[in-house]
């Protein structure tokens, strides 16, 4: 079978995202008076990211229009997969060490 | 106030060297006995005078300070053998393996050291952590053949809990703790960043034992059993142990004892050692006590529900509470909770005497510590505290000045804090006005029962009494019970009428019900709103008969319009509106109830009701309490006067619907059978994505569903609102329409995972019948009802159904709990910030506008920042008057 190219974008689910030029971004920090490394991340590997090209460094802002708000608006940081392994791991670990202590 | 003997400003965690052991230790511990034939404390023991005091009367050998001003004072015990720290030996580990055998330094080469220590410097805590970066340089570095000297690569194997070897080809060689501790010894301090060890704190070396600290007395108290037997604490015990075995291991070493015998003393020592700071360690077959009972040891006193952290400081227990059996009383406010005049004379609040309550103070302290509004302490000007007693209750009152405080008795009118557990809502903490009642119960109005989910079979309740001003008006202005009758959660009434309040409300306000005068005078004083209410004109004209609705109606605000549908609708086609000749459409004008009857739709709590929290939004909290405190006395007072009772005659069904109700299941029956039949003969069609058998049942288990329906339906159609047990379904009072027509009519089909009940036995469910028998009958349908009864099998296969909702309900409730107290760790430090964000303690976003619309639920109405069809309503109606 001939693998067919779909365009993730023209899905529905798949909420608006833009990247932020630079000027947007500094806006964004100052509104909420915070560093880059406050915000909600996002891998470089998401496939949305890719296709809009987002690199390292780059915030993303996703408008979404089916949240109870109507429409909500919500920026994302994009970092690295090398960054993501630690978060992960760190999770796994706790999990698994305070499940038996529970009962 | 209060003074703070110390601030703690920062706390560094790090590992102790031996030094620093033996530089806080006051002895070296080398007699592994405890007393003395005289019970009098063996010198250099474990239990040396040295270490503490746990003896009232006596006085710390070191420090000179009595029991209980005497922290205790370490000692310490030098190991003969350095052993491994079972909880370091993960970290040994790692650090073992990415560390050169012979050279000591951290595998990397130059670029490389200097990549992860630029990154090591770069690291924020969320991007990228210097644990992970640690991790990273660990992990290549394991990979490496050493690039300072070159020696060859052998592999280190870890045997928990604490055996290490070194592998090359075949050869396998075990690592003495001596030669862990040599090879960590040799890791330059320059690599220490890289390995994860904070070099200002902590050398790697220390994860391997030399010297032990021996805890103080205090930590591990003896006790004195009432036959003067004294018995050690576990932590006590252990330590015996180690000191024991540390002395034979360095007798056979100083006498030069064979290698093998050492050895095992000194794996026997390693074991000691590790079960004294955790007894649970997998791999380690837990410490006993002689009786067979395991050890409680360091790891066990710190973790888990009753460890240190959950039970003594995450949650404590505290003065000034009171806990016992709750009931119900609904002459009290919503507001307020009936206390024990036994409680109430032992709970106090200090207030300061001024010039203006002086004479009350006095007054409440001449009543002395046993008679109800008394005082049991006061704190004199000096600050001495004197306790009043019935002998000196004058001379203090006499004595009393501005200035004092009073600990006087609760009274009437106090603010408390009064909680159920479990506390999972902040709902199931409020704050309540005080009513000293006789006997020994909380009593507590019925209103209030849904917030804490209490019932009153056996149901304990909590009682704090706050002991400043400030935190009484605290609590009086944020936790009110009629502060909470709206739900933060949702934004609509968690506070509200319940079963008979419902039911009563609709037999009073139903068409057709009267009463006379004297009935109404009556039920209006009972329900004390006489004076406040009615104008007493009303009652001159003796013969005039009031309908339920005029009662009602004295009750609403004098401006309120809205009109809704009652719950007792039936859901016509085309509504009539006002004009519902089943009088179930609602209409209240200026505060007259024109037309409806009320029911569950009207107060019911914990349900969208159209009239309480119009009331409670519109006119405050006040108006609300008020309207509910009146409401359920004053129908408690008429639906006493109605009666309301039900009965097994309330599901009785004439022969004539019982023979129509047969008639529908027996035709069930049979089509069941003939779709068997069809399924047997191979002429049953396969639904898509089903198999055969799927099929069949589905079509099975629709029939039946579809049988019980129309029987139900049947049923109904006998059960008039005549039947109480009706009103009580159809207002939402109690129960519901399906559980009537299961009485009356018909149970239905038992299920088990959703599937009709088939096993138990080999190819059938009971052996009443054959095997393979795919009948309704045999497979869990019961189409008896309760009124009828059950047939025996009918019974087993109603008990199967029923257990699984048991099991279902427990599990739940396990899991959901497990699940909630992860998401409280997971969310509570989570704030919204004053742009309406919200963060974390760190100040990372977690969303960028609370609840993506910035809508604060506990004031919005049923989830929505406003209620425009209400705002709509209230503007036409302004403008039409």
């Amino acid at each position: 079978m001939t693998k067919k190219k779909i365009n993730i974008l023209d899905n529905e689910f798949v909420p608006e995202h833009t990247i932020l030029t630079e000027e947007e971004s500094n806006e964004l920090l100052q509104k909420f008076n915070i560093t880059y490394d406050k915000l909600p991340l996002i891998l470089e590997t998401d496939p949305v990211v890719k296709i809009i090209g987002a690199k390292y460094g780059d915030i993303i802002k996703i408008v979404r229009s089916d949240s109870p708000a109507g429409k909500s608006v919500f920026y994302r940081y994009v970092i690295g997969e090398d960054a993501k392994q630690g978060l992960e791991e760190d999770l796994v670990d706790e999990i698994v060490e305070e499940e038996p202590t529970e009962e | 106030m209060f003074k703070v003997p110390k601030v703690i400003d920062k706390i560094q965690f790090g590992i102790l060297s031996p030094e620093d052991v033996r530089k806080m230790s006051v002895l070296r511990v080398i007699t592994a006995d405890t007393y003395d034939d005289d019970g009098y404390p063996i010198e250099k023991g474990l239990m040396d005078q040295r270490l503490g005091v746990i003896d009232p009367g006596l006085k710390c050998k070191t420090c000179g300070q009595k029991f209980g001003d005497c922290p205790g004072h370490f000692g310490h015990i030098e190991l003969a053998r350095p052993v491994i720290h079972v909880g370091h030996a993960k970290d040994v580990h790692k650090i073992l393996k990415s560390v050169c055998r012979d050279c000591g330094k951290l595998k990397l080469d130059a670029s490389q050291r200097e990549h992860f220590q630029e990154q090591l410097s770069k690291a924020t805590d969320r991007l990228k952590s210097k644990e992970l970066v640690v991790k990273e340089a660990m992990d290549k570095a394991a990979k490496a053949v050493c690039p300072w000297c070159g020696s060859d690569k052998r592999t280190i194997k870890f045997e928990k809990p604490y055996t290490f070897y070194e592998e090359w080809g075949e050869e396998r060689n075990k690592l003495t703790p001596i030669d862990v501790r040599e090879r960590l010894e040799k890791i330059p301090v320059e690599d220490y960043e890289l390995i994860g060890v904070n070099k200002d704190v902590s050398k790697p070396e220390w994860m391997v034992l030399t010297v032990l600290p021996v805890p103080p007395v205090t930590v591990r108290p003896s006790i004195t059993l009432e036959s003067s037997v004294r018995s050690e604490d576990d932590l006590t015990h252990k330590l015996v142990d180690i000191i024991r075995i540390n002395q034979r291991l360095r007798e056979n070493i100083d006498a030069g004892a064979p290698q093998l015998i050492v050895e095992d003393l000194w794996e026997l020592l390693q074991y000691h050692v590790t079960t004294y700071f955790n007894n649970s360690t997998s791999g380690v077959p837990p410490a006993r006590h002689r009786s067979g009972r395991i050890l409680k040891t360091i790891s066990q006193r710190l973790s888990g529900k009753e460890g240190r952290f959950r039970s003594n400081l995450s949650g404590k227990r505290v003065d000034f509470s009171a806990r016992t059996v709750v009931s119900p009383d609904p002459y009290i406010s919503i507001n307020e909770v009936g206390v024990p005049d036994f409680v109430a004379s032992e709970l106090t609040v200090p207030e300061r005497v001024t010039a203006y309550n002086l004479e009350e103070m006095k007054k409440i302290v001449r009543n002395g510590p046993n008679k109800h509004p008394g005082a049991n302490y006061v704190i004199r000007n000096d600050g001495r505290r004197k306790k009043i007693t019935d002998t000196t209750k004058d001379d203090v009152a006499e004595e009393l000045d501005v200035g004092f405080i009073v600990e006087r008795q609760l009274r009437d009118g106090d603010i408390v804090l009064f909680n159920r557990q479990p506390s999972l809502h902040r709902l199931s903490i409020m704050a309540h006005e005080v009513r000293v009642m006789p006997y020994k119960t909380f009593r507590l109005n019925l209103c209030v029962c849904p917030p804490y989910n209490a019932d009153f079979d056996g149901d304990e309740m909590n009682l704090h009494l706050p002991q400043t001003e400030e935190a009484r008006s605290e609590a009086g202005i944020i936790m009110k019970v009629q502060e909470n009758i709206i739900s933060p959660r949702y934004g609509e009434p968690v506070i509200g009428g319940m079963q008979d309040y419902i039911s009563g409300a609709y037999l009073m306000t139903r068409d057709g019900s009267e009463f006379s005068a004297e009935e109404v005078e009556e039920s209006f004083y009972e329900s004390d709103i006489l004076k406040s209410k009615v104008d007493v004109d009303a009652f001159k004209d003796r013969s005039k008969s009031w309908t339920g609705k005029e009662l009602f109606e004295v009750l609403l605000p004098k401006d309120l319009s809205v009109e809704f549908r009652s719950k007792t609708c039936r859901k016509c086609e085309k509504c009539e509106f006002d004009n519902c000749k089943f009088d179930n459409y609602v209409v209240i004008k200026e505060g007259k109830l024109l037309k409806g009857v009320i029911d569950g739709a009207a107060f019911k709590a914990r349900s969208s009701c159209k009239l309480l929290d119009k009331i409670v939004k519109d006119y405050g909290s006040d108006e609300g309490r008020e309207f509910l405190d009146c409401v359920t006395k004053l129908i408690i007072s008429v639906i006493m006067k109605v009666g309301l009772t039900t009965g097994i005659d309330d599901v009785d069904i004439p022969e004539e619907g019982l023979e129509r109700i047969d008639e529908i299941l027996e035709n069930a029956h049979k089509k069941v059978m003939e779709n068997i039949e069809a399924y047997n003969r191979g002429e049953l069609e396969k639904q898509p994505g089903q198999t055969l058998e799927d099929t069949l049942e589905n079509r099975i288990m629709a029939e039946l569903a579809k049988a019980r329906d129309n029987a139900g339906g049947v049923a109904e159609q006998y059960l008039g609102m005549k039947r109480h047990a009706v009103i009580m379904a159809k207002t939402g009072a109690k129960g519901n329409m399906l559980d009537l027509t299961q009485m009356a009519a018909c149970l239905g089909q038992m299920t088990v995972r959703g599937k009709r009940l088939h096993r138990g036995y080999q190819d059938r469910s009971l052996p009443h019948f054959k095997r393979g028998d795919r009948s309704a009958k045999a497979r869990g349908f019961v189409s008896a009802s309760y009124r009828k009864g059950l047939s025996p099998t009918e019974f087993f296969f109603h008990s199967m159904g029923g257990r699984e909702g048991l099991v279902d309900t427990a599990v739940r409730t396990a899991q959901s709990g497990y699940m909630q107290r992860r998401l409280i760790n997971a969310l509570q430090d989570l704030k919204v910030e004053k742009d309406r964000s919200v963060r974390d303690n760190s100040n990372n976003i977690i969303q960028f506008e609370y609840g993506e619309d910035g809508v604060d639920p506990s004031r919005s109405s049923y989830g929505q920042a406003v209620d425009i069809d209400w705002i709509v309503h209230k503007t036409l109606a302004m403008r039409k008057s």
